[in-house]
């Protein structure tokens, strides 16, 4: 066989395996083939779906009277939240944010569009590890142990389909939520299951991880030697923040927008390492300001030395975010979350905590009911072989996986959006 | 009716407008659960992460402050007027003004700033940043119909300009100084709140002119309706919302990112 027949003998081979491996659409034409690059890039501005009719989101907040609130953050005594409603009676479908993301971040925006503009009422909420979603609402003011956020979640969404009902007729219930917020949506549909409160027709789980711990340990890892090798986490931060600066120093633009942005993440040089990074970094800014404020509400002396309380508006914080950004989420699941289980709970154990947390607690109504729909990607960096074994054993047709998207990189892209929307349309 | 009451009438009904249409935030409802009242909890953690000097990888976040506990109230003082009068003008505004026209409201305002910007240019001796500005305001002030229309930014090398005294005094080795919050303005340090004085003096000499050339006679009330039109303006135009990222260390965050970004600038 010549060189360039071999060469393209691979070729079709190579294509062969990747068409058995992904029957997909063959409008699919995603760009980024790197995960760790969808990640972080997401999709391009013109190939963003575009909901025809653009709606303004009204903010509503809940307000749980008598509630001690710290007074550094009586700003965030309310918990908000978003709602889109039809003029009508129509279907609502209820958002749940992602690790540590607000009612209204970038994605629920564009979901709440997406879901008004198919004809929905639409209600967004944070994610109950976001730190107003703890200050504002959570029972026990420490998030991650699922079956606790759940019930939160489950109790507020309750109080809002009154306020909804009262304002407009509501044809049914669905909920929805991307990455930590789909598995949300599966223990709602499984609480909901019990109670029938909502009864929830339809059910999606947009890039769910299987198990919250597993997940949280693989992006922990992102910025320990595993990934950065000899460079330290510090090092890595000034390199990439000096990577930004000089393309912003060199930009010739005045007004940042979306586009610029977009434009600074994708033409900045970084290889897996650095965007492995990159999504690590985020990871930890959102469980800073989760731990932060758990360890607050409770003054449980985590990270604030209990003789500095009460800390006022005007204590400079610098000390602990530095203090805070050194915690990893494992750190804080042994050393605050499962001692404080155990203080609720003396019967609580490391293992009941985990399995309790993720996919395989509720995996025979998973495989019963036939409401709930899963969208995702086999590339999806927050998920091992086993757990995609696992989506697909146990969600069988249900489950739509892409081969391409990395973590929620392809959630604006045309095609994924379409395909989203046919799993929910009534 | 008594003239001089009108302004005032007309103030007082620009407040209910803005109460009416823009409302004060969130439409709340609240709820009584004696569960949710997050009591105190004899729970400690046995392992702490108390904050410990050197060795941080965050220290490169730290920005000079000494002034930090009043700054941290007036930036609350500022979400709260952000919240509470900003925002619902800006609502009332966008509600009375379609898009189009808001552009071109913006137009006319960044061309009048042209000319300040064109004085720091020459300040710090640059000739290309100079060049550029005084062509998008010849091409902007004729073609664009006094401004109205940005027509110069078609062109990729006629990208508007960002250059203030400021930055004039840091490029000429003027260090930050503390940093400082300014009330109603946000964000700043010592030598930038001097150089917002410098471009406010290079704006009010320059609109004597413009209204002078335009025959205005009640320049008082222009200039109040200026100030008005250009603050809500500019607030329109910054997507920036308060406690809205989400972290407890916004102060930090806002405060480093500033400082971050005029370095950048005076390097531009």
């Amino acid at each position: 066989m010549s060189p360039s027949a071999a060469v393209l003998f691979a070729a079709a081979l190579f294509a062969a395996a990747l068409c058995a491996a992904t029957p997909v659409a063959a409008d699919y034409r995603y760009p980024y083939t790197d995960p760790y690059q969808a990640t972080v890039y997401g999709t391009p501005p013109d190939q963003i779906y575009r909901p025809a009719n653009p709606v303004e989101p009204k903010l509503r907040a809940i307000r749980i009277e008598g509630r001690k609130v710290p007074d550094i953050f009586s700003y965030s005594a309310d918990m908000y939240y978003s709602t889109a409603l039809q003029k009508g009676e129509a279907p609502l479908i209820f958002l749940i944010a992602g690790t540590g993301a607000e009612h209204n971040a970038i994605k629920m925006g564009f979901l709440t569009q997406v879901f008004h503009d198919a004809g929905f009422h639409v209600v967004a909420l944070s994610s109950p590890t976001h730190m107003n979603f703890v200050i504002s609402a959570s029972r026990h003011g420490a998030p991650g142990y699922v079956p606790h956020d759940v019930d939160d979640l489950y109790r507020v969404m309750l109080w809002i389909k009154e306020v909804v009902e009262a304002e407009r007729p509501v044809s049914g219930y669905s909920v929805a939520g991307y990455s930590l917020g789909a598995l949300h949506a599966a223990f709602l549909a499984h609480r909901d299951s019990e109670t029938g409160d909502f009864g929830f027709r339809k059910v999606l789980m947009i890039n769910p991880p299987v198990s919250l711990y597993h997940s949280v340990k693989r992006l922990d890892s992102w910025l320990t030697a595993e990934n950065l090798g000899e460079v330290t986490v510090r090092e890595q931060i000034e390199s990439l923040i000096t990577r930004f600066s000089h393309y912003y120093r060199d930009a010739d633009i005045t007004d940042l927008d979306d586009n610029f942005l977009y434009e600074m993440v994708t033409r900045v040089n970084m290889d897996d390492v650095d965007l492995r990074s990159l999504i690590g970094v985020d990871f930890r800014l959102s469980a800073s300001s989760m731990i932060f404020a758990s360890d607050v509400c409770l003054q449980a002396g985590y990270v604030v030395p209990p003789d500095e309380y009460p800390l006022t508006k005007g204590k400079p914080l610098m000390d602990y975010a530095e203090a805070v950004f050194d915690i990893s989420f494992e750190n804080y699941m042994d050393e605050f979350l499962l001692p404080y289980l155990q203080y609720l709970d003396p019967s609580m154990d490391r293992y009941t905590m985990m399995r309790q947390s993720s996919l395989y607690d509720i995996r025979s109504y998973l495989m019963e009911t036939d409401k709930i729909m899963l969208i995702g990607n086999t590339d999806d960096v927050i998920l091992n072989d086993n757990d995609l074994a696992f989506i697909r054993s146990v969600f069988g047709d249900r489950a739509k996986l892409y081969p391409t998207g990395g973590h929620c990189g392809n959630m604006m892209y045309a095609p994924f959006v379409e395909a989203m929307l046919a799993m929910v349309k009534p | 009716m008594n003239a001089r009451l009108r302004p005032v009438v007309v103030g007082l009904l620009a407040v209910a407008l803005v109460l009416v249409l823009g409302g004060c935030g969130a439409a709340v409802t609240k709820r009584v659960d004696p569960a949710l009242t997050l009591e105190p909890v004899a729970f400690r953690t046995e392992v702490n992460h108390w904050p410990q000097t050197g060795n941080n990888d965050l220290d490169f976040m730290e920005v000079y402050d000494p002034w930090e506990p009043m700054n941290r109230h007036i930036y609350d003082f500022n979400a709260g007027l952000d919240t509470y009068v900003l925002l619902p003008a800006v609502g009332v505004y966008k509600t009375v003004l379609p898009a189009p026209a808001r552009k071109g409201v913006t137009n006319v305002i960044n061309n009048l700033n042209e000319l300040p910007v064109l004085v720091n240019c020459i300040l710090q001796g640059k000739v290309r940043k100079g060049a550029v500005t005084t062509s998008r305001f010849f091409i902007n002030s004729t073609f664009g119909l006094l401004g109205i229309m940005d027509v110069a930014s078609g062109a990729p090398h006629l990208q508007r300009q960002n250059e203030d005294v400021g930055q004039t005094l840091g490029f000429w080795g003027v260090g930050n100084g503390p940093y400082f919050v300014m009330p109603g303005f946000g964000p700043s340090n010592l030598r930038d709140t001097v150089g917002f004085g410098g471009d406010t003096l290079l704006l009010y000499l320059e609109m004597v002119q413009v209204y002078r050339l335009a025959g205005v006679r009640n320049t008082w009330h222009t200039t109040i309706a200026e100030m008005t039109v250009r603050t809500i303006n500019r607030r329109a135009n910054v997507p920036f919302r308060y406690h809205q990222t989400g972290s407890p260390f916004e102060y930090e965050m806002v405060r480093y990112i500033y400082t971050k970004k005029r370095e950048l600038d005076i390097q531009r």
